[in-house]
C-alpha cells in the first residue's frame, strides 16, 4: 500500500522561499520604478485607456436600461418634481449669473483681473477606486498641465494635480485622509480643513466663535474660491472647542467632468 | 500555466481598471489559495499603486499595494502547502 506523507525535513526553507522570491520580485519592480517610471505609467496608462472608455459606455447603457424595470408613475412624479425644480433653480442660475458678471466687470474697473484660465477634462477613474483618493483625468503636459494646478468642479475646488504624464494627470482630493489647507470659514474666520475622505472635511475651532449649518466654507485664493458647506458642528460641554464637520455639495464619486485652474 | 490560472490572471487584471482596488485583491487573495506560487498577485498590486497611487508623505513612490500583496503572498504562500498536505 503506497503512503502518501508530507516530507519533515526542510522546515526552515519551507518559510523563506516565499520571502526571497517577494524580494526579487520588489527589487526588479523598484529597478523600473526608479530608473524607468515614466515608461511603466505610460504603458500601463495607454492600456487602461481603452478598457475605462469600454466601461464608461457600458455603465451609460446599462444606466439607461434600468429604469425600464422602475415604477412608472413613480417616475413620472419624479420626472414633474424635477421639471419644477429645475425650473426654479434656472431662475437663481439666471440672477447669479448676472451678479457673476457685474462682480467681474467691477474686479476689471480696478485691476483685479485674476488672470486664471479653465481647461475642461474628463475624469477617467473616481476617488473610489484606491486609497489613494485620486482622480485620473485626460489631461496631461502635452495639454500644459502642470503640478500644483487646481481642479474644480464649478465654484468648487476640490483637489490640486500631483503628478502629470503625457496625456494624462493624476489629481489629489483636498477631501483625502491627511490633506490639510488653510480655508475661510463663515465670516473670514482662518481654519486648517482636515480631509477625511469622500468630500468630506473637519476645521477645530474655539468654541466661542459662531458658525452655522450651511455656512459656505472658502478658500484663499481669488477664483475659484468655494470649498465646502458646513453639514453639521460637534461641541461638547467640557472641551473648550468645536468640530466643524462640512463637505462638498455634491458626491465626489459621480463626478465625469472637472476644470483644470491653470495659474 | 493551466487554462483555469491564465483565465483567472485576464480576469483579475481587467478588474484592476473596471472595479475598486478591494474587488482586485478579494479575488487574488482567493486565487492565492486555489494556484500554486500566484505570483501574479504583485503584479496587480503593483499596477494599481502605478495607476492610481501617488507618493504619500515621506515615501517617493505609491507603495501601498504592493507592499499589501508582499504581505498577503509572504502569509498565504505557506498555507497553500499546508492545506494541501492536509
Amino acid at each position: 500500500m503506497k503512503m502518501n506523507y508530507r516530507l519533515q525535513n526542510n522546515k526552515a526553507s519551507f518559510l523563506s522561499k516565499p520571502i526571497v522570491t517577494s524580494i526579487v520580485i520588489l527589487v526588479i519592480a523598484g529597478f523600473f520604478y526608479f530608473f524607468m517610471p515614466n515608461f511603466i505609467s505610460e504603458t500601463v496608462y495607454k492600456f487602461a485607456r481603452p478598457i475605462w472608455n469600454v466601461k464608461e459606455y457600458v455603465m451609460y447603457k446599462v444606466t439607461n436600461f434600468w429604469p425600464l424595470f422602475t415604477d412608472k408613475e413613480k417616475l413620472i412624479a419624479d420626472n414633474l418634481k424635477l421639471k419644477s425644480d429645475l425650473e426654479y433653480a434656472q431662475t437663481d442660475l439666471s440672477i447669479l449669473e448676472y451678479y457673476r458678471k457685474e462682480n467681474e466687470d467691477l474686479k476689471k474697473t480696478l485691476g483685479r483681473t485674476d488672470g486664471t484660465k479653465r481647461i475642461p477634462a474628463t475624469v477617467l477613474t473616481k476617488p473610489n477606486f484606491s486609497v489613494y483618493d485620486t482622480l485620473v483625468i485626460d489631461l496631461g503636459e502635452n495639454n500644459g498641465i502642470k503640478k500644483g494646478d487646481l481642479v474644480a468642479v464649478g465654484d468648487f475646488v476640490i483637489g490640486e494635480i500631483r503628478e502629470t504624464y503625457s496625456n494624462y494627470s493624476k489629481a489629489v482630493l483636498f477631501s483625502s485622509p491627511g490633506e490639510i489647507n488653510r480655508v475661510i470659514i463663515a465670516d473670514g474666520i482662518s481654519a486648517d480643513a482636515i480631509g477625511r475622505g469622500g468630500g468630506n472635511f473637519v476645521a477645530k475651532l474655539p468654541k466661542e466663535i459662531s458658525v452655522n449649518i450651511d455656512d459656505l466654507v472658502q478658500m484663499n485664493s481669488p477664483s475659484p474660491k468655494a470649498f465646502g458647506k458646513v453639514e453639521s458642528i460637534e461641541l461638547t460641554e467640557t472641551s473648550s472647542f468645536q468640530f466643524i464637520l462640512f463637505k462638498l455639495p455634491f458626491n465626489m464619486y459621480q463626478i465625469n467632468k472637472v476644470e483644470v485652474i491653470k495659474n | 500555466m493551466s487554462k483555469k490560472r491564465a483565465v483567472a490572471d485576464i480576469l483579475i487584471l481587467l478588474s484592476v481598471f473596471i472595479f475598486p482596488w478591494w474587488v482586485t485583491f478579494i479575488v487574488a487573495t482567493i486565487c492565492l489559495f486555489i494556484f500554486k506560487n500566484f505570483y501574479e498577485i504583485f503584479v496587480f498590486g503593483i499596477l494599481i499603486d502605478i495607476l492610481y497611487g501617488i507618493p504619500i508623505r515621506r515615501l517617493p513612490i505609491p507603495v501601498f499595494y504592493t507592499l499589501l500583496a508582499t504581505i498577503e503572498y509572504i502569509v498565504v504562500a505557506p498555507l497553500y502547502l499546508k492545506l494541501k498536505f492536509n
